[in-house]
């Protein structure tokens, strides 16, 4: 998900060029030296132990429900606040489910309810699935209008008030930016291309569904929606209504529209653009299963997630084989639930090469 | 001398860009682009998902010089300028 060769949030050469640069004030070079060595270590830790807990469950082919079932320690939640810098963690908030500030007590409350979605929907315990403590920084940065998971956390901007708020505000967007944790130790998506894209659509499925199994909805009742609690009155007021719609990538109320069909790739696009054809692939699935989308449709892409056939530069159509190849694995006595799947993906551009199936 | 800055990525995938003249900049801030723009060694791509990334340009009587710079590494008062515009 990062350049491994060059995994430090600031390149390490940059920063000890900059701190012995003796143009900037003692203060400032201090300050990145002191930088230097703390994000060293605590990436190392973190990054180190991304790889060890992927090994060891491939070497013990052990499953996600397995391993919750054998772990029965909650993760930790911590919340942590940047007080408007862009210095990561931040200073640690004291019981922030109690907390006065709106925003710490629902990152941390969110963030506590992923948590219990994927241990009672998908067997997992914590992103790495080993209980891994689950750290989020709230208040990043002046009017920062964005949220993202850094490979060993979670950070939300506060925004500019004008197009975007406060990005807790949505709570698929918190599922969004866990899942991305997910993904990270299971499939490991790369963040280029047709795997980047699928690394933001499983980040916008399992956020959606997210939202769905906090509020009881059934795929017909829900709006699949992307963002909608984040937008600003600037943004609401020119009409969009969302960052992205599952149901209609395309749709002008969307801030980002996005293809739904294969023919519509952009080559060299964003992910968060191309991600709108498997984004849609998802919802058709959905809705052609029918009921509550984490009891059937959302346990096939989980499988297909973790399965270890999948790995990091993985094609749209590889990850299309894998969900229905997983739908008649986990549904063998429910076909529609193949049928549903498979005609999603034909829909978005990829038939099933074996029609005799 | 100018700075064409577009951002890319994010949560919202939402583009956004601004021009930036190099005097109104303030010199340690432009002196930190300088040396993003001109050095050598890849800056490489910032951990995790979402993040923002930036493409600079930048014009000058000498030629153009275009670089894409990872949101950790950007001065944070050069990135703030550029806010999406709907």
């Amino acid at each position: 998900m990062c350049d491994r060769g060059n995994r430090f949030i600031v390149p390490m050469a940059v920063l000890r060029r900059l701190a012995d640069d003796d143009s900037f004030p003692e203060e400032s070079r201090e300050a990145i030296r002191e930088s230097v060595a703390v994000e060293t270590t605590w990436r190392e830790l973190r990054n180190a132990h991304t790889d060890a807990t992927r090994a060891s469950l491939l070497a013990a082919k052990i499953t996600g429900l397995d391993f919750a079932v054998a772990l029965t320690t909650d993760p930790a939640i911590t919340v942590y606040d940047c007080k408007n810098t862009r210095s990561l963690p931040g200073s640690p908030v004291s019981r922030p489910g109690s907390s006065t500030d709106d925003t710490a007590k629902r990152a941390f409350d969110t963030t506590r309810a992923v948590v219990d979605y994927y241990q009672q929907c998908f067997g997992r315990n914590s992103v790495d699935d080993a209980g891994m403590t689950l750290m989020s920084s709230i208040h990043y940065g002046v009017r920062y209008d964005n949220a993202f998971w850094n490979g060993a956390q979670m950070t939300y901007g506060d925004g500019d008030g004008r197009v975007f708020i406060d990005f807790t505000k949505s709570d698929d967007v918190i599922g969004h930016e866990l899942t991305h944790g997910v993904t990270q130790f299971t499939a490991g998506l790369d963040y280029t291309d047709e795997s980047g894209a699928l690394n933001e659509s499983i980040s916008d499925a399992f956020g959606a569904m997210f939202h769905q199994w906090r509020n009881t909805q059934a795929v017909a009742d829900a709006d699949w929606l992307i963002g909608p609690g984040v937008l600003g009155p600037a943004a609401i007021a020119k009409g969009y209504n969302c960052l992205r719609n599952m149901a209609d990538p395309g749709s002008r109320q969307c801030l980002s529209p996005q293809p739904s069909h294969y023919s519509d790739y952009v080559s060299g696009g964003d992910p968060h653009e191309n991600s709108g054809i498997p984004n849609h692939a998802f919802y058709l699935s959905a809705t052609n299963v029918g009921g509550r989308s984490w009891e059937k449709t959302g346990k096939v892409w989980y499988a297909a997630l973790t399965s270890p056939k999948a790995d990091s530069s993985m094609s749209f159509d590889q990850f299309a084989a894998l969900t229905r190849s997983a739908a008649r694995s986990l549904f063998p006595r429910d076909r529609d639930v193949y049928r549903g799947i498979d005609d999603a993906w034909t829909r978005v551009g990829f038939p099933q090469p074996d029609i005799s199936v | 001398m100018q700075y064409i800055i577009e951002r890319r990525g994010g949560l919202a995938g939402l583009r956004a860009s601004c021009t930036l003249d190099g005097d109104a900049l303030d010199p340690g801030d432009r002196e930190t682009l300088e040396q993003l723009l001109d050095g050598d060694e890849p800056l490489g791509t910032d951990c995790g998902a979402d993040r923002y990334t930036y493409v600079v340009t930048r014009q000058s009587s000498s030629g153009t010089t275009t670089r894409e710079i990872p949101e950790s590494v950007m001065p944070s008062t050069v990135a703030s300028v550029v806010t999406a515009d709907i």
